[in-house]
């Protein structure tokens, strides 16, 4: 169902180009070609440097999308060097340090036997500079860029600072040189450089007042400023808080990265008013709703997954030219559907029919019961489903290079992990209780003491338990509808007695009905018709 | 919670605030001021989870100026705020090893292992044995114990009740009973009413209300 169908070329995207006509471009680059030659690739940026100072924006897109479309085709292909096209297109700083931004994600991307240690410095003085061109101005940049180029820009960004901070605590393999080299330029990929950016974006931007003010209805005050005018600046601003969002979520800072979106309306409509780029949604909810799980917000987190899987699903032909994106908002669907079956595992509670059926077949059982159940070789097999839905962590802190192995890699994971799962043993006994208080209306307390094998005295911290992590509201301020989607289950103690209520929805049938009585209709209309067709305006 | 004098701890978390607000909030040399500030919420009964969590962080980029005790004071200040969920929030950012070198750290673990499986009763054994020199800790404990009481039960047992609510005396408890509002069973003094929840959790049968706007296409075919 999440499958990604479109193959540009008919071929998978690691092949290099078969023999094939050109049909995306109209034959721009020459039909049939095994690669394209470094002449045409160095005209192809020219054109595309003209497009970005004159616009229109449409063709800047244009030009942007095809240079994955036929670079990442071509493999064989090396990218010119930034020197070589200046050659060509004199010295023009702005688009420089943006062909090497691409240039970069293109070898982080590609590159055969991973990125060296001068290429992720040079990506970064690209990224500085850049930025600092984008910032340091006192008048915003005239030129435009496509939304989806800015939000690459930014995502790349944060990936290539994970990335980093991987090579810098993977020490087993790092060679001598490297270490020496990393220990003398303690600068580079410094974490507080790219909070730096992040926030000097937000600011310059003013993006979290313009979002206060289109929530609370009112408009915003530009008061002169033009930078929060433009789009580029927006966008990179808006872009920016998702960036810290994903670098908080990352350094397990879970509240400091919901504060940080606090401004922003999780609901997948509110956010398309302001952000049309697809995978930026998809990657915020994802990052909201790991963090809303983390903190015990099953709800919530419950919430936001459904609500972005359904949003998945409806926009699927949407998901057409937006190049090697859509891989990741494919493996992200993943993760969000493996992380919604250990929410609900934890939670229950009815949710949208067509992904719970999904999950079901697909994730549910994966996961083994119970969560913490240990497998024979002494391991918590639910261990690997969280590794593969969670974010890969990092650690900010400044590596220890006498530490030549891979613990300080491994260390944020197991941390996370190792928190989790401590609060997993604290809820351990919770669906047990569930199960047993199902069965019945009213229970003694003793006799649910002897189904689970405790005594009294012990059994009544495990309800109480209950009503701790998992009540976030009072009954008595459910509206019907909190109870279509709430918990199924809640009991209050009478003395020694548990008085159990259950919430039994029943089935909606309305909807199919009509559904159905209207696509009878239609058949039989298509069929009289059919039958007469000279007389349509028979019934 | 007594307050003291909450306009000058407002303004404190007003001028604290501001120091903390986008980039700053990471600045190095905010850190003496944070930990002085976990002093003044302890000195004060404040609470200030925005900066607490500020100063962890710091901890964390940083881990050579880690101090133990201050992290121990911002986790017991943390499980003041249960059942929210700081404490556990707290957690995700510390570093394990540093944690376990810590005795203080460790009881404060401890505790939230025991409060957040609502063995209130081991809790307050363990409480006697340790020192938490935090004004007012034992009562805002207690509000989050009578929380989670309130949500449980409708009527529990007194001796029940007075486990859960470690050392008072007689005084004292009922003192606490009448302040929320719950009462002694006129008919079995061994018993005490919470609140009534019989009239809010009902087994509910949530049938599908089929509204005319959803039938109204269909009416002229039917």
């Amino acid at each position: 169902m999440m499958d990604f169908e479109y193959q540009p070329y008919g071929g998978g995207a690691a092949q290099a180009t078969t023999n094939q006509p050109d049909h995306y471009f109209g034959g721009s680059y020459g039909g049939g070609v095994q690669s394209i030659s470094r002449r045409e690739i160095i005209e192809h940026f020219a054109e595309f440097r003209r497009a970005i100072h004159e616009g229109p924006v449409t063709l800047v897109q244009h030009y942007y999308n095809s240079n994955y479309e036929t670079m990442i085709q071509n493999y064989n292909t090396e990218w010119p060097s930034a020197e070589a096209l200046k050659e060509h297109v004199g010295d023009d700083a702005l688009f420089l340090t943006l062909y090497k931004e691409m240039y970069f994600r293109h070898i982080y991307a590609s590159k055969p036997g991973g990125v060296s240690l001068e290429e992720r410095q040079e990506s970064y003085m690209n990224y500085i500079d850049l930025f600092n061109l984008v910032l340091a101005k006192d008048q915003p940049l005239k030129i435009e860029l496509p939304d989806q180029w800015l939000w690459d820009i930014i995502e790349e960004f944060i990936y290539q600072f994970q990335s980093f901070c991987n090579f810098r605590t993977k020490l087993a393999k790092r060679t001598d040189d490297d270490i020496e080299h990393l220990k003398r330029n303690i600068k580079i990929w410094n974490v507080h450089a790219v909070l730096n950016v992040m926030h000097s974006l937000v600011d310059k931007s003013r993006i979290v007042e313009q979002l206060e003010a289109a929530k609370k209805g009112v408009s915003f005050n530009a008061g002169g400023d033009l930078f929060c005018q433009t789009n580029l600046y927006k966008m990179f601003g808006y872009f920016s808080l998702i960036g810290l969002l994903k670098l908080h979520t990352l350094t397990s800072d879970y509240y400091m990265a919901l504060k940080t979106i606090e401004c922003i309306d999780l609901d997948v409509t509110k956010q398309n008013d302001v952000c049309q780029v697809f995978h930026c949604i998809v990657a915020t909810n994802y990052h909201a709703g790991f963090c809303y799980s983390m903190m015990r917000n099953y709800d919530d987190a419950i919430r936001v997954f459904v609500d972005t899987l359904l949003y998945i699903q409806r926009s699927k032909p949407i998901m057409v030219a937006q190049t090697f994106q859509n891989d990741a908002v494919n493996k992200t669907a993943d993760q969000m559907m493996t992380l919604l079956a250990i929410c609900l595992t934890l939670n229950p509670m009815r949710i949208d029919e067509t992904i719970y059926l999904h999950l079901k077949e697909k994730f549910l059982d994966k996961l083994p019961k119970p969560l913490l159940w240990v497998g024979p070789d002494g391991k918590l097999p639910f261990r690997d489903s969280f590794a593969y839905a969670c974010p890969k962590f990092i650690s900010p802190a400044p590596t220890i290079f006498e530490q030549r192995n891979d613990s300080q890699w491994a260390e944020p994971f197991n941390r996370q992990i190792e928190v989790f799962t401590e609060e997993l043993q604290e809820q351990a006994y919770i669906p047990d209780v569930r199960s047993y208080l199902k069965l019945y209306t009213t229970m003694n307390i003793e006799k649910l003491a002897s189904f689970m094998e405790k005594t009294p005295q012990e059994v009544k911290p495990l309800l109480l338990t209950f009503k701790h992590k998992l009540s976030g509201n009072d009954a008595a301020e459910k509206t019907e509808e909190d109870f279509q989607s709430s918990a199924d289950i809640d009991f209050y103690v009478d003395k020694d007695i548990i008085y159990i209520a259950d919430t039994k929805i029943t089935r909606r049938y309305s909807d199919y009905l009509v559904k159905q009585i209207l696509k009878y209709q239609e058949l039989t209309r298509t069929i009289s018709e059919g039958l007469t067709p000279r007389h349509a305006g028979n019934k | 919670m007594p307050s003291v004098s909450q306009s000058r701890t407002n303004t404190r978390a007003e001028e604290v605030a501001k120091k903390l607000k986008g980039i700053e909030r990471y600045n190095p040399n905010c850190r003496p001021m944070l930990e002085e500030y976990v002093q003044y919420q302890i000195d004060n009964h404040f609470y200030d989870f925005d900066a607490n969590m500020a100063l962890l962080k710091m901890y964390q980029f940083d881990p050579s100026n880690f101090q133990g005790d201050k992290v121990a004071d911002i986790l017991l200040l943390a499980l003041t705020n249960l059942p929210k969920p700081d404490f556990l929030l707290c957690k995700y950012l510390l570093d394990a090893q540093k944690c376990q070198e810590n005795s203080r750290v460790v009881e404060a673990l401890h505790f939230s292992e025991l409060l957040e499986s609502c063995r209130f009763q081991e809790f307050w054994e363990q409480l006697e044995r340790a020192s938490v020199k935090i004004p007012g800790f034992e009562d805002r404990i207690r509000e989050f114990i009578c929380q989670t009481i309130n949500r449980t039960y409708q009527t529990i047992s007194r001796q029940e009740l007075q486990l859960a609510l470690g050392r008072l005396t007689t005084h004292e408890f009922e003192g606490l009973i009448k302040t929320r509002g719950w009462k002694i069973l006129p008919d079995d003094a061994t018993y005490i009413w919470i609140v009534n929840h019989e009239e809010n959790i009902k087994s509910r049968n949530i049938v599908e209300k089929i509204k005319f706007e959803h039938v109204a296409p269909v009416m002229n075919i039917v």
